[in-house]
């Protein structure tokens, strides 16, 4: 999945180098943060989980990458209702599909 | 403008420290924070002109956080940062005395903006209002800014310290019913929180002890009553 970085332009004023800085620090942060989720699940920390999905959602969707975004919300939505029982698998399912397509 | 003093309080490491950076750019002075309880314990350590706080923050969620903080200041203005289509976020912010709130992902130049608009009419609230100003012995109450000056030390006071403290100054040398105080701060929803009041009476004796011109007695039965006393030299 590539990244579309016109949405952060516009929230950025226009202003490259902070966009710049933004992708950098997205790229080194962002697959820590996704391959803490399944650690997240393990010790149903579901408040834990939540705020990081939350989190994540937010970056996804600043870089554009809004199907990732979607799947965030969905995540977060779930874990927010109280049905955690496939939760797990879903984050699984999910860090994979993150990884394979995920391109430094 | 002065340099206007805002905390802004945002898990979103990333974004929110370039959002300081933007700000400080623009003559902001910025105290970031990426949890509630830092938020919190950052605004009780030093004041600020305006808040910002995301709704959903680990360890204390903004609204909790807004409603501590209002505590302590119920004039700080807050703008609250949202997720996408959470009209509840949105209500339940305004509800609780939200002076604005941005949708993230949010634009940088409109938080400054909205920053901007906010503190400009604050100043014109300042600039503008006629307050009741209560001074005896060696102190000064002003209710709005809910400050007291006791000797020549400033005291901020909690939102419901000064609505008692006011409501006291207005009852000077007569009875103030418990009953009246308590539908004076809480209303009747709320009408016996007894023991509270008690602690909020002793804070304020506490307060205005180191002045001997000003005492609040315990009318056994009746309620309490604000006396000011001669003071010999």
């Amino acid at each position: 999945m590539t990244m579309d970085l016109s949405l952060l332009h516009n929230l950025m004023g226009g202003d490259q180098k902070l966009v710049d800085r933004f992708v950098n620090i997205f790229k080194t942060q962002v697959p820590a943060q996704v391959a803490a989720l399944p650690q997240l699940c393990e010790a149903q920390d579901w408040k834990g989980l939540s705020t990081a999905l939350h989190s994540l959602k937010t970056q996804f969707n600043y870089v554009g990458m809004i199907a990732f975004a979607e799947q965030m919300r969905s995540l977060e939505e779930q874990v927010d209702d109280g049905k955690t029982s496939d939760i797990a698998l879903k984050i699984s399912t999910f860090t994979q599909e993150f990884q394979q397509s995920w391109q430094p | 403008m002065e340099q206007p003093h805002l905390l802004f309080i945002d898990d979103e490491v990333q974004y929110s420290e370039l959002t300081k950076e933007y700000l400080e750019m623009k003559g902001c002075k910025v105290v970031l924070k990426h949890d509630g309880q830092a938020g919190l314990d950052a605004f009780k350590a030093q004041p600020f002109d305006l808040c910002v706080l995301d709704v959903k923050m680990p360890k204390k969620d903004g609204f909790t956080l807004a409603e501590e903080i209002k505590q302590i200041d119920e004039n700080i203005p807050v703008i609250f940062l949202t997720g996408q289509s959470l009209k509840e976020d949105k209500i339940r912010g305004l509800m609780l005395g939200a002076d604005d709130y941005l949708t993230k992902p949010f634009s940088m130049e409109e938080l400054y903006l909205r920053i901007r608009a906010i503190l400009k009419r604050v100043k014109v609230h300042e600039k503008t209002r006629v307050t009741d100003l209560y001074e005896w012995g060696q102190s000064r109450f002003d209710p709005e800014l809910r400050q007291l000056v006791v000797s020549g030390e400033t005291i901020k006071l909690t939102s419901i310290e000064a609505k008692l403290l006011k409501l006291f100054c207005e009852h000077q040398n007569k009875v103030l019913t418990r009953d009246a105080a308590m539908i004076g701060i809480w209303g009747d929803e709320e009408h016996y929180r007894g023991y509270s009041l008690n602690v909020y009476v002793s804070k304020l004796r506490k307060f205005l002890k180191a002045d001997p011109a000003v005492e609040i007695l315990n009318l056994h039965g009746e309620g309490y009553k604000l006396i000011f006393k001669p003071v010999t030299a």
